[in-house]
């Protein structure tokens, strides 16, 4: 049976490129963590003394800390504003609509090390559009303590677009027979919105809180340009964090234990919550 | 009357939310002297094309143009054969219902890697083969990001074509080779354009693999920009006309897969 065959054939380069470039690096990584290794030096074996390590160390529980609230406050934001946004479109509009969805698409697209460059240009504190929207002149928003605030803010801009642009999906396929039966029912329009529109859309709003809860967690090129993960380490994300410490400070094994304690754990939060959104929804 | 205030709300909103880009349009025009000034200046008045000049005359941007199409186009043809062909087999060959879900979730998760957690590896793997700074190392990164991506989109483009359609191809004695090139591939076109084009602009980009795996031969435009914020200090009227045109594309990307982006934003979870 040649048909038997062949569908493992037609899978199997995108499996070498799997394995080859994600697997086999991942291996590589593991034994790297079992050592003291700063790149360009002999490596020296030492167990689990990275992981011990992390565990005490002050910058990976500061990382930690900002990205929960990173991800937290910018998805939160994202979502609700997004909403609102895509609730307000969901009319009609003529030709309106497309025009502004045209238009909120292009932040998306823009590399986040661009993004960067535009917030670090609006926070400027001497020249700032910040600075002058607020009647201010010197203040620093990212040289202060509430720098991870204006970190989310950017990413807020960046991807705000994204949630309207799939709830607003979401709305317009939910049937008007559903939502003109409410009206029989005489329900108002907060009712309405809350029993009939919200579960309608509860699944693409999962889907987008899924895929940005994601993204946000990896967050790193954006906060690159705009804080380089300062003041002092305040904007400084798990992602920055292993990057600073392979890249910068050449500290491979520290690096890798850390990376591979992150995928670890985000592995087994995302494959569980995919594998209750496939049972509940049936996505594959 | 609702109507019309809501208009008003989001346009006020919309010309908002663009002010940065137009910003940024509007000092890359500006002498650099004059690149920053107080109050920020929004006219679109006394612009010149010194930034332009020297970008493309003395930092050489072309050069970083070239490197990052050679880099993203060649990725996006490799995933989108390789990537093609596996959503082939897993839409239309008979496969166990829990195998396929299980290595379809697999593959989803490895694009749930954080990017860093590979980039740390594959960066001392291509220092060892002395790949670094060579196209093959940046191409094949790029393709294991954007494969997942494109396996996962064409999959759900594949999964709703007709089931008859399909059958009836395969009992006309259709081989499998046609049955990809005649039938599926034609009618899923418009969709595996929408993948191709997010693909260009996923690797077009792309930063943290740009920034390790080149050095001098095969930097992007993305790693061109990030140094003009630790090397150069403050240029900001030339890092903005670098910034543009590396929006451009972009932009024009934008306007086109307007369709089946939601699709396309949520891995063909939702069509």
């Amino acid at each position: 049976m040649i048909e038997k065959r062949l569908k493992y054939y037609l899978i199997l380069p995108a499996f070498i490129i799997f394995l080859s470039l994600a697997i086999y690096p991942l291996f590589f990584a593991l034994r790297g963590s079992f050592y003291i290794w700063r790149y360009g030096m002999p490596a020296q074996f030492v167990g689990l003394k990275n992981y011990i390590d992390l565990f005490k160390s002050s910058f990976a529980w500061n990382a930690l800390q900002n990205t929960i609230i990173y991800v937290i406050l910018a998805v939160f934001l994202e979502l609700i504003i997004g909403l609102v946004l895509a609730v307000l479109m969901n009319r009609e509009l003529g030709f309106f609509r497309p025009v502004v969805r045209t238009a909120l698409t292009i932040p998306m697209f823009v590399s986040p090390i661009v993004v960067g460059i535009i917030w670090r240009m609006i926070y400027n504190p001497h020249y700032g559009l910040f600075n002058w929207l607020l009647g201010t002149q010197g203040f620093a928003p990212t040289g202060n303590e509430y720098a991870l605030f204006f970190v989310v803010l950017a990413d807020v801009w960046q991807w705000t677009p994204f949630m309207y642009v799939i709830i607003l999906a979401a709305l317009q396929s939910i049937p008007p027979e559903i939502l003109e039966a409410g009206e029989i029912d005489g329900t108002t329009g907060w009712q309405k919105f809350i029993h009939i529109t919200l579960p309608s859309i509860s699944y693409a709003i999962i889907i987008a809180l899924t895929l940005r809860f994601m993204d946000a967690t990896k967050a790193l090129d954006l906060i690159y340009t705009l804080t380089y993960g300062g003041p002092g380490g305040g904007t400084e994300t798990i992602g920055f964090l292993i990057f600073r410490t392979a890249f910068n400070d050449l500290n491979i094994g520290s690096a890798t234990s850390f990376a591979l304690i992150f995928t670890i754990v985000m592995g087994i939060l995302i494959t569980r919550f995919l594998g209750w959104l496939n049972r509940r929804f049936e996505i594959v | 009357m609702v109507n019309t205030a809501i208009i008003l709300i989001i346009a006020v909103f919309t010309i908002l939310y663009l002010l940065p880009i137009y910003w940024m349009g509007i000092t890359s025009f500006r002498p650099e002297a004059k690149s920053m000034s107080w109050p920020p200046n929004f006219s679109p008045t006394g612009l010149v094309m010194d930034n332009y000049r020297v970008v493309f005359e003395q930092k050489s941007i072309f050069w970083y143009i070239r490197n990052s199409l050679i880099a993203s186009i060649t990725s996006v043809i490799i995933s989108l054969v390789i990537g093609c062909v596996t959503a082939f087999s897993f839409a239309f060959m008979r496969w166990k219902a829990k195998t396929k879900t299980s290595l379809l979730i697999w593959i989803i998760s490895l694009r749930i890697m954080p990017p860093i957690a590979a980039a740390i590896p594959l960066f001392l793997i291509f220092a060892r083969l002395r790949m670094i700074d060579t196209f093959p190392a940046l191409i094949l990164a790029y393709t294991f990001f954007n494969l997942s991506f494109v396996i996962w989109l064409v999959y759900g483009f594949f999964k709703e074509l007709p089931r008859e359609i399909v059958e009836a191809g395969l009992i006309d004695g259709c081989s499998y080779t046609k049955l990809f090139t005649r039938v599926v591939i034609p009618l899923t076109i418009p969709g595996i354009m929408t993948v191709t084009l997010l693909t260009f602009i996923a690797s077009w980009n792309e930063f943290l693999f740009a920034v390790k795996l080149t050095a001098f031969s095969t930097r992007t435009i993305p790693v061109l920009i990030s140094g003009f914020m630790i090397d150069r200090g403050l240029l900001w009227g030339q890092v903005s006309a670098v910034g543009l045109v590396s929006i451009i594309p972009v932009i024009i990307v934008a306007l086109f897969i307007q369709r089946y982006i939601v699709s396309g934003l949520t891995f063909g979870a939702i069509k």
